[in-house]
């Protein structure tokens, strides 16, 4: 116990000494005079990181107080676990597929509108992560500029809608088209590069697009975006012919069924010739290569078809935002979609779903959901929603290195590989 | 035009510093250090905060070099302690894990610091005092018709001095052997009775220190520094790594004096719009050619 307490108490003191600069001073410039004060925020912090190790150490006890008290908790656990397998994959499709097909309608439009966006925002990442899977999952290619297939094909329909009135519908395939098109024109020099330089090779194209759409204002509208001034529905919403569909609600049905699709496509080439071909290269390339399958053109193949994905979500961003400008597509939001696969799983559809719901629902969680439950229920603890706001993506960062420690391997690891690979292959 | 080269050179020098840390880490565990863009950041905070702590406490009078001394090795502790606990907290316990795992991690880390740094300071500007600027800035000695002024001669001269010590260190030193060794083969090194659980701290804490060191001098060479200045620094500097062959010390040094090159001589060419884009093309360019960068090793696919 004292051991432990030290220990804790050495953690404590490294924490305050090493952020004790930036959190322990206050500095003011004035002119050539500085003035400098201490704040407690360092302290605060070492004193968190101490109560913290302590009731890390104390988790042994803990533990075995609970095992005491309720024996059986582990195979408790397990049966729960098995019971959850027992079910078919397919009762779990079709529920989740109902309730969310259901959710409009438990309570009015007004009292739902708030969530609509949530949800759609959610069910594009799902689709947008299940495209990306298909490259960094399943043929283990580590692409790091996703977000540019998806801007080009919210920023094709944009062009295609302002200039030429071409209607929404086949603009999800021509932005799809255009995407996959400039995904195959990427992948032929960049293919045969490995790992990382592949990474890095799309960063660059990531930010080499953002570039273009930023300064070739004649064509994308610059900085700004499109369309340049605010008019509602200046790119057009899809339409039925009989009536336009633009409400959120009609935003939230469209999305269910993008993503079904994708789910679709994503299952189906998953248990291809193609999607075996895929792992088989990710497994080894020169194995696949000597079994006589194309390695080039299965590759390229999978950037097609990813690229082609993020373009046709992009067409139903744009269509959906109604305006579109580059910040949309920046690197943090690759980075985001690739979390979004690696944390989930790779290679696992319901893993990579998994992932970007997680990913997605943290972070609102805390910016909208729980301020607005403490603001309505404790007034008086107004500043602490206000703190929680702040602190999102800090404490978003500090949850994905914890995930990460945690469950290494995704939190749906991909079955297939585990019952082929019998154990993790070793790395090093 | 030789003002171009001047400031290319001075902005490469920098890409290099940063750069020889992902390159370090690289070369022995494999993984990009995203997080490392945000170490270079935290280095230009701390060595400003010393400086106020120096104009505070009136150490000014005493001598103002000294002073700007005396930060630089304040920012490289500090950013030496951040280097070592980013290693131990987020990438130690994946040393074994899936090579995408540590990606993520650090990917969250990156975040995380960043937020940090956010909420202990705001997300204005943070200004590098203008007094221990004006002494570097307003003497300038002329070069073939370009104005040069002595923080750029500064620059220049210090990053070529530490990358030497670096260079020194890595091929005469007990430790700099250690670290070529476990570069090679982690678990024969292991066998040979290298510790390798010392070697990659403190490839970590080599990193960060230089990056303390780019770090203060970009401030002082822009005038302030924000929260989210790590993010394109470090895009830049690990362009550069893989530029020159990732993993190899030589090569990134060049790789980061022709990124700063090429970048200002782009803006010189043909225009300052695409000045951030000039450096992702010449690099598509490069690895297209030689897909390994320009000094990287041809080596087989399966290492």
């Amino acid at each position: 116990m004292l051991e432990r307490t030290k220990k804790s108490f050495l953690t404590a003191l490294w924490i305050l000494i090493i952020t004790f600069p930036l959190m322990g001073l206050k500095t003011v410039f004035t002119g050539e005079q500085a003035e400098v004060g201490i704040r407690a925020d360092a302290f605060y912090l070492a004193g968190v990181v101490f109560l913290c190790g302590m009731m890390w150490s104390m988790k042994g006890l803990i533990g075995r107080g609970i095992a005491f008290a309720v024996p059986p908790a582990k195979s408790c656990t397990g049966a729960i676990k098995t019971s959850v397998m027992k079910v078919p994959v397919w009762c779990w499709q079709v529920g989740i597929l109902a309730m969310l097909c259901a959710f409009p309608f438990m309570g009015s439009e007004a009292e739902l509108n708030k969530y609509f966006s949530f949800l759609i925002e959610t069910l594009i990442y799902v689709s947008l992560a299940l495209g990306l899977n298909i490259m960094v999952g399943m043929v283990g290619l580590l692409v790091l500029g996703y977000a540019a297939f998806f801007g080009i094909g919210a920023y094709t329909y944009a062009i295609l809608s302002l200039n030429f009135h071409v209607p929404f519908w086949p603009s999800l395939f021509i932005g799809g088209a255009i995407a996959g098109v400039i995904g195959i024109l990427l992948g032929i020099p960049s293919i045969r590069l490995r790992g990382d330089y592949l990474a890095i090779v799309t960063l660059g194209f990531g930010e080499i697009v953002r570039f273009v759409l930023k300064n070739e204002a004649a064509v994308t509208g610059g900085e700004q975006g499109l369309p340049n001034q605010h008019i509602p529905g200046a790119i057009a919403a899809p339409s039925l012919g009989f009536m336009v569909l633009d409400r959120e609600i009609h935003y939230y049905y469209i999305a269910i069924v993008i993503m079904v699709l994708v789910v679709f496509v994503v299952h189906r080439l998953n248990n291809s010739r193609t999607g075996r071909a895929w792992i088989a290269i990710r497994e080894d390339e020169t194995a696949a290569m000597s079994m006589g399958i194309n390695t080039f053109r299965m590759k390229i193949l999978a950037f097609a078809i990813s690229a082609f994905i993020a373009g046709f979500v992009g067409v139903f961003y744009a269509a959906r935002m109604n305006f579109v400008n580059p910040e949309a597509f920046r690197f943090e939001y690759s980075v985001l979609i690739l979390s979004m696969v690696i944390l989930g799983g790779m290679g696992s559809v319901p893993g990579v779903i998994l992932g970007a719901v997680i990913l997605q629902v943290i972070p609102w969680l805390m910016r909208d959901m729980m301020p607005n439950l403490l603001r309505e229920y404790f007034p008086s603890a107004a500043n602490v929603a206000g703190t929680l706001t702040d602190f999102r993506l800090l404490i978003f960062g500090g949850i994905m290195v914890i995930m990460m420690i945690f469950r290494p391997q995704g939190i749906i690891g991909n079955a297939r590989r585990k019952i082929e690979l019998g154990v993790e292959e070793e790395r090093d | 035009m030789f003002q171009h080269i001047v400031d290319g050179t001075t902005q490469g020098a920098i890409y290099a510093l940063i750069a020889l840390g992902y390159t370090l880490v690289y070369g022995i565990l494999g993984m990009i250090n995203f997080a490392h863009g945000e170490v270079y950041m935290i280095g230009a905070y701390i060595g400003i905060i010393s400086l106020a702590v120096f104009t505070a406490t009136g150490m000014t009078l005493i001598s103002l070099p000294l002073c700007v001394f005396v930060a630089f090795l304040a920012a490289l502790f500090f950013c030496a302690a951040y280097g070592y606990t980013i290693e131990k907290t987020a990438y130690r316990p994946l040393r074994q894990a899936h090579i995408l795992a540590p990606l993520i991690s650090a990917i969250g880390m990156s975040t995380f610091l960043q937020n940090y740094v956010m909420l202990a300071h705001g997300k204005d500007k943070f200004d590098f005092p203008g007094i221990f600027r004006a002494a570097f800035i307003n003497n300038t000695v002329q070069i073939s018709g370009a104005r040069v002024n002595y923080l750029e001669i500064f620059i220049i001269a210090a990053s070529l001095v530490t990358m030497l010590c670096l260079h020194l260190m890595i091929r005469y030193t007990r430790i700099g052997k250690a670290m070529r060794a476990t570069a090679q083969d982690k678990k024969m090194a292991g066998l040979v009775g290298i510790n390798i659980n010392r070697v990659i701290p403190f490839t970590f804490i080599v990193g960060s220190a230089l990056a303390a060191i780019a770090g203060v001098m970009v401030s002082m060479y822009v005038g302030a520094t924000k929260f989210d200045d790590g993010y394109m620094a470090g895009m830049k500097a690990f362009t550069a790594a893989v530029l020159g062959g990732i993993g190899n010390i030589t090569g990134t040094m060049l790789g980061g004096f022709i990124l700063g090159l090429a970048e200002s001589m782009g803006i010189w060419l043909i225009s300052s719009d695409y000045k951030d884009a000039y450096s992702f093309i010449l690099l598509l360019i490069v690895l297209i050619v030689r897909p390994r960068g320009l000094l990287g090793e041809q080596v087989s696919d399966r290492a």
